[in-house]
């Protein structure tokens, strides 16, 4: 019996539903919408993929910029992506079929294959070098059995060359900068030993320049000529403001910040010992120093003494004519950004802000930072007496601590010095 | 009494400034000079007497002062002679080293003879070595 028409029509049109239907799976898991499907046949569930199943994640290792590659168990290159074939430098096509041991650097054989036995374990992962002509490439490798279901290890390759060339620099940078380190520290010692050293033995001479000089002036004077006196007098005087050089000169090399010992301490108290030193300079020129109540921050309180000590000497000095110095001194913490944005090493460190101001000869603005040089003075010896090293003194101390000083002045209008002080450590 | 008392200088202006000095406060006095602490043993040694003090520099070549105080500390002939350090230097570091190796005073050398002569007198008024100079 022949089947009617009708019924091979009937057939013809499920089977075209069912070709429908297939076509729409296979799309859908081109697209990698789906990777497998399941058929339930005479009521037995059957798992089918199609070769194009993998098309997700063969998209995903095409795509990638790493280098992946396939080789079976002895070393034969199955698969690879084209980044691995770019890294080497090979046309892919040129790449399957060879041993991955072609592509490895001699030096890194040995390492290639201990991470090879490793991985047939389950994973290993490590440094070599490929090399491929004049290529020769650092990578990152990780290696994955894919054992028990493929004969083959999955390696993903990641390419060093840059990170190479980064570490490298770097490194190359660091062993500069600790030369420049080493450098430095000797240039510092070697200078500091030498400005001491030079100090103490230039002032041997000159104590006995001034001690024959002053047997002379003692012992002999009645005998000498009025001129020879004044000569001995001016070598005396001279031989003393040389001496008074030498020491600033010391003072200020002894004032480096090594082995500074920091501790919390008053500002007012040091103020007070500054100003107890300096008494009797203090009342001969009549000076009033009005101050606010001051911080208590972490410092070296030799070095601050030295710092108050210095900024008032420097006010008494430049007074002008027929006027008591007034030194007026305020403290309020400094306010976010107020220090020059090029000082400011870090935005979160909070500073007090101290302003010694007074009424002196003030100065010519343009000649603010010049002042804080070491033997830079504004005035001759006849008018002012100066070694032009104590604001330098100033200066290295405010820098020991991590702090900033600025001068500001207008010529009879006074000067003003502005400290600012790191309020933690 | 007979009274010496042994300076021990390198320097011969330092010599001639405290002679000087010493002259003045003590006339009687004898000085005797060694130009470096090795000379000042060899003479030392040389010498049934000891001296009645001994006038000692620090800084100095071959043998400096704090090297001197030790070995002489460890001879017992020598140990009770009083030490008087008279030095260029002021570091307290130098002064504190200095009586802990059982220096007596400290004179620091400065320009003034005025002042060294006033230490002088200090020193041998306190130590009644010279009491004709009591003041």
């Amino acid at each position: 019996m022949t089947e009617s028409i009708g019924d091979l029509l009937k057939k013809i049109e499920s089977l075209e539903e069912r070709l429908a239907d297939s076509e729409q799976l296979i799309d859908a898991i081109r697209a990698g919408e789906v990777d497998a499907f399941a058929v339930n046949e005479n009521n037995h569930p059957e798992v089918y993929t199609l070769q194009s199943g993998d098309y997700a994640y063969r998209v995903l290792i095409e795509e990638i910029g790493e280098g992946a590659v396939n080789i079976s168990e002895d070393g034969l290159i199955v698969y690879t992506n084209s980044s691995f074939a770019e890294l080497i430098g090979i046309p892919y096509e040129k790449v399957i079929g060879r041993f991955i041991g072609d592509f490895i650097h001699e030096e890194s054989k040995e390492k290639f294959a201990n991470l090879f036995n490793e991985s047939l374990h389950g994973r290993s992962k490590g440094e070599i070098i490929l090399s491929a002509g004049a290529n020769i490439i650092p990578v990152y490798i990780s290696l994955t059995s894919l054992q028990p279901k493929l004969a083959t290890v999955g390696i993903i390759v990641t390419d060093q060359t840059r990170i190479k060339l980064h570490e490298r620099t770097i490194l190359q940078y660091q062993r500069e900068l600790e030369l420049k380190n080493i450098e430095l520290a000797q240039n510092n010692s070697e200078l500091s030993s030498f400005t001491y050293v030079a100090s103490h033995d230039l002032q041997e001479p000159l104590r006995k320049i001034q001690t024959f000089c002053n047997l002379i002036n003692t012992g002999a004077n009645e005998e000498l000529p009025a001129v020879t006196r004044d000569y001995f007098q001016r070598i005396l005087k001279a031989s003393t403001r040389m001496q008074n050089l030498i020491s600033s000169l010391l003072n200020y090399s002894r004032m480096n910040s090594r082995g500074m010992d920091f501790e919390m301490t008053d500002l007012n108290s040091v103020l007070d010992e500054a100003s107890n030193n300096i008494r009797e300079l203090l009342e001969e020129s009549q000076a009033i120093i009005r101050h606010d109540p001051l911080p208590v921050i972490p410092c070296v309180p030799m070095q601050i003494n030295q710092l108050f000590t210095n900024l008032i000497i420097n006010s008494i000095k430049y007074k002008a004519a027929g006027t008591a110095p007034l030194i007026q001194i305020s403290a309020r913490p400094a306010e976010q950004g107020e220090i020059n944005s090029q000082d400011t090493i870090s935005n979160e460190r909070h500073y007090w802000k101290i302003i010694f101001s007074d009424n002196g000869i003030g100065f010519e603005p343009q000649y603010a930072d010049r002042i804080f040089e070491l033997f830079q003075r504004l005035h001759s010896r006849f008018e002012y007496e100066g070694t032009g090293i104590g604001l330098a003194i100033c200066k290295k101390i405010v820098q020991n601590h991590r702090g900033f000083i600025y001068a500001d002045g207008k010529p009879g209008l006074g000067a003003t010095f502005a400290i600012y002080l790191p309020s933690t450590r | 009494m007979y009274q010496y008392i042994l300076l021990i200088d390198d320097d011969d202006d330092d010599q001639f400034i405290f002679l000087t000095a010493l002259e003045n406060v003590a006339p009687d006095c004898h000085c005797n000079i060694s130009n470096n602490a090795l000379e000042a043993f060899q003479y030392l040694y040389a010498r049934a007497e000891t001296p009645d003090m001994i006038f000692l520099d620090l800084n100095m070549p071959l043998m400096n002062g704090f090297e001197f105080l030790l070995i002489l500390n460890g001879d017992p002939r020598f140990s009770l002679v009083p030490v008087i350090i008279f030095s260029t230097s002021n570091s307290p570091e130098d002064l504190e080293r200095a009586k802990g190796l059982g220096a007596l005073q400290f004179i620091t050398k400065t320009a003034d003879i005025e002042l060294l002569k006033k230490d002088l007198r200090f020193i041998f008024n306190k130590t009644g070595i010279m009491e004709s100079v009591i003041l």
